[in-house]
């Protein structure tokens, strides 16, 4: 897909694990992790803005547009 | 719960409807060479109840032909209740709307077609024994019927979607 989640990238640069994010956010560690692992087919408008919120982030800092590159 | 009951008491209904329409089948399976064994009790038969006039080859081929399609449109019957037997089942499992659901209901389209099509050959048959002044049903197109055959299709095409909708759903974080 050529919309590449960069989670975990944000997630060792603001020093925070996957399950701490999920607390923040309140979204299961389960979903979390389908999302971090690429798997996710999409990501709801509410769960960009609590993300972004939780890491501090804007939307373009978690996911990134990489075309033909891919 | 209300709508456990209506699976329920759906699910019995289906289940007693399978057995009966099966037996039905068997019996058709059975009596065709049985009319040819006990071929002369039965023309005996038919000339006491409609006299020495009646064309007692013809029918008795009516009979046969229409046992022998009886076969068919049992089989066609059998394949409705199996699959909304096993559609019955996932809704009491509480996850209906899969792929797996859809194909059901096409199946159910096209047996539901095949039944129609028995339906007008019984139409022909109602004719048939009309002219050799044989008692038979009344009989008058189902209109009901065609109805039925254009939603199970339809349907299938409903829970194809819907399926694949939940998927993505699914896959929404």
């Amino acid at each position: 897909m050529p919309v590449v989640v960069t989670l975990d990238a944000m997630l060792h640069e603001r020093r925070m694990t996957l399950t701490e994010l999920a607390a923040a956010v309140d979204i299961s560690l389960a979903n979390l992790s389908i999302l971090k692992t690429g798997k996710a087919r999409a990501i709801r408008f509410s769960t960009l803005e609590a993300l972004c919120t939780a890491l501090d982030c804007q939307p373009g800092d978690i996911l990134h547009f990489e075309g033909d590159e891919a | 719960m209300g709508d456990d009951r209506i699976l329920t008491f759906a699910r019995t209904i289906l289940r007693v409807m399978l057995i009966v329409n099966l037996l039905a089948v068997v019996g058709f399976v059975i009596a065709t060479p049985a009319s040819f064994l006990f071929g002369t009790a039965l023309s005996t038969h038919l000339i006491a109840k409609y006299g020495a006039t009646l064309d007692v080859a013809g029918a008795l081929l009516a009979l046969r032909l229409l046992m022998v399609m009886a076969v068919p449109c049992g089989i066609a019957i059998d394949v409705v209740f199996r699959n909304l037997l096993r559609i019955v089942d996932t809704v009491r499992e509480g996850d209906p709307f899969t792929a797996v659901n859809a194909t059901r209901l096409r199946a159910i389209g096209w047996a539901l077609l095949a039944i129609q099509l028995c339906d007008l050959l019984l139409g022909g048959f109602t004719a048939w024994f009309a002219v050799l002044h044989v008692q038979f049903s009344t009989w008058s197109p189902s209109f009901g019927g065609w109805i039925s055959v254009l939603m199970a299709f339809v349907l299938a095409h409903v829970f194809r979607r819907g399926a694949a909708m939940r998927d993505d759903l699914a896959m929404t974080v």
